[in-house]
């Protein structure tokens, strides 16, 4: 249950050496751009929804079918978002997260043995 | 009262799963993180099952019958937020963390100050929602009896108390796993239940259920259908709601006794996937209790809610009697009290954890075997759980509703943003990690203090003085931004720095090289 494995030494090189390593480089230049443009899609388009509800009510309003109104066709909106994101995400990560991820932890098994 | 017997029945349920899991090796990782064993689906149950409290069902349900459409968005929230777990905090914990937060943030810095620090702010977090969870209570027996008793709510209070010491003395992680998802399972159904009785009675056509609710609403019938009833009518009313879905959605991915669920599986991947079928099965009951608001307002009316004992809470409890008579009312009812007891459980296992592995075995001088460790976790939870029995028998009548929106903010200011940091600011520092934790604790508790929340307007905790100069209640639209200008600042004041110590952590976080298994 206890990871380190050798000396602390050695560890820290071996963090040092696959800080470097393309494979890494990769790996956090593709994740911090996923999560920085997933991040700021859904924050920015719920905070579109929610200032639309409050500064424009009247455009919320409008009735579409029935009684459904633009407002609440919003909601529906976010709705199906966020499932589209969440499977947007896991497809996105199993894809070309996950393989850079084990070799970067094949590295840091291999150099730790 | 036979929602009464009901509930015994599931707590007995509970308590015979436990008792056959078992005990459990001795060991800090098994008690702790039920030795990460949790496949994703189970895990993503157990979420769901700790995610929701009382407040999630009843509260909701009751405030889209009375206020409408703006209490829709609000619901919208707390589904949003499930996407900063997934997105920003599940997998990077995972890697980093062992048991607390603590783990994840001694990897690079000095262990002792940090791990202080995040265990001050999650045994706040404990104390502050397990006296919510415990005064919620009344609500129960309100619904249970129909009428507000003192006795019977301590009694209920007790029977939390214990019900919750037994499981996570004995069962742990497990024992807690499995009541959360038990829980879940209770609640959907419930959920299920109570909104496919709502949509045949409707035929599935909404637009006439909407209909009928603008028009069950009675004085406000307009509004019930498009934004006003949170929003009010001046900016600072608009703004402090604003403020209130924004710390929803950045809060609650970083509560303690959420996040220690991330620590449970074996892997990022596993994580990953738990969070996912969370998010299945929250965005589903989210819009159930949605629609069973505007049920609520529909077939029972805003007029009846409003002046039954439970007030809004039983919007809720007063459909399911309408639609399915006393059984499904029972049935809803002891559904909520098992609730509350998975989320307690919870609550006390993450406080546990973190009083025993941060303040106790890495603060105190000697180093405790595994075994002891376990011991001394056990005794925590016997200590903390009679404590916050005897709070709660204290505070029963008292109005905490403040203390809900406190807790997520409190979160939101301090934990999200020494989380952000330390996982991809490569100056973060000890002093920066102080800096965000204290001065985000800090900032939340004067500036709510000196809120509408605690004086000043008629639902206040103590509305005959007044000193609120502060406009909002919810605070987090410049608490947040104040916890990671804290954080900067403290970090640039302090000269350490170990890139070295940022290269692990990196790794870690992002490709699991080091995690534990």
């Amino acid at each position: 249950m206890t990871t380190p494995v050798g000396p602390q030494k050695t560890r820290t090189t071996t963090y040092l050496t696959i800080q470097s390593s393309d494979a890494f480089i990769q790996l956090r230049r593709r994740a911090r751009r996923l999560i920085a443009a997933l991040f700021t899609v859904f924050v920015g388009w719920f905070l579109a929804t929610i200032l639309l509800a409050g500064w424009a009510p009247d455009l919320f309003a409008l009735e579409v079918a029935g009684n459904v109104n633009v407002g609440l066709l919003f909601v529906v909106g976010q709705i199906l978002s966020t499932l589209l994101i969440t499977a947007f995400y896991l497809r996105y990560a199993r894809r070309w997260l996950d393989p850079l991820a084990e070799r970067v932890r094949d590295e840091f098994e291999r150099s730790n043995r | 009262m036979s929602a009464g017997v009901l509930s015994m029945i599931f707590l007995a349920i509970i308590l015979v799963f436990v008792a056959r899991i078992g005990r459990g090796k001795n060991t800090p990782s098994d008690y702790y993180v039920a030795n990460r064993a949790f496949t994703g689906p189970q895990n993503g149950l157990a979420l769901f099952g700790t995610y929701l409290l009382m407040t999630s069902f009843l509260a909701l349900s009751g405030d889209v019958a009375l206020n409408g459409y703006d209490a829709v968005l609000f619901g919208v929230s707390f589904i949003i937020a499930w996407l900063v777990a997934l997105v920003l905090i599940a997998e990077p914990l995972r890697n980093t963390g062992r048991f607390t937060l603590g783990d994840a943030l001694s990897i690079r810095m000095q262990e002792r100050p940090v791990r202080m620090a995040a265990a001050t702010v999650t045994l706040i977090v404990f104390f502050l929602y397990m006296t919510i969870q415990l005064t919620g209570a009344a609500a129960i027996v309100t619904l249970l009896l129909g009428v507000a008793s003192p006795l019977a709510e301590a009694m209920v209070i007790l029977l939390i108390g214990t019900a919750t010491t037994v499981i996570v003395f004995y069962g742990g992680m497990r024992g807690t796993t499995w009541t959360q998802i038990l829980k879940a399972g209770l609640l959907f159904v419930g959920v299920v239940a109570l909104g496919g009785a709502l949509l045949l009675h409707y035929r599935f056509d909404i637009s006439t259920l909407l209909g009928d609710a603008a028009s069950g609403a009675g004085s406000q019938s307009a509004a019930l259908l498009t934004p006003g009833g949170k929003f009010g009518a001046d900016t600072t009313d608009k703004l402090q709601f604003v403020s209130q879905m924004l710390t929803v959605i950045l809060g609650h991915a970083a509560l303690p006794y959420l996040f220690i669920r991330f620590l449970t599986t074996p892997s990022a991947r596993e994580t990953r996937r738990s969070v996912s079928w969370a998010i299945w099965l929250i965005v589903p009951f989210y819009v159930l209790v949605m629609l069973i608001g505007f049920g609520a307002a529909a077939l029972v009316g805003a007029e009846t809610i409003q002046s039954s004992p439970g007030g809004r809470l039983s919007a809720a409890p007063l459909l399911a009697e309408e639609l399915g008579g006393v059984a499904l009312l029972a049935f809803i009812a002891s559904v909520v009290f098992i609730t509350i007891i998975a989320v307690t459980a919870g609550l006390a296992i993450s406080a546990a954890a973190t009083f025993t592995h941060d303040i106790y075995r890495n603060i105190a001088r000697h180093t405790p075997s595994e075994g002891q460790e376990v011991h001394t976790a056990r005794i925590t939870v016997v200590v903390l759980c009679v404590l916050m029995t005897v709070v709660g028998l204290l505070l029963m009548r008292q109005n905490l509703h403040f203390m809900l929106a406190l807790n997520v903010t409190l979160v939101a200011s301090s934990i999200l943003p020494t989380m952000v940091y330390s996982w991809f600011w490569r100056r973060f520092n000890t002093s920066g990690v102080l800096w965000t934790m204290y001065g985000g604790l800090i900032t939340t508790v004067v500036l709510v203090a000196f809120s509408p929340a605690v004086s000043g307007a008629p639902q206040s905790m103590l509305p005959d003085v007044d000193f609120a100069i502060f406009p909002w209640s919810y605070v987090g639209l410049v608490s947040i931004p104040l916890g990671f200008l804290y954080g900067w600042l403290g970090s640039k004041l302090s000269r350490e720095r170990d890139d070295a110590a940022y290269a692990e952590m990196e790794i870690r976080s992002l490709s699991g090289a080091g995690a534990d298994k």
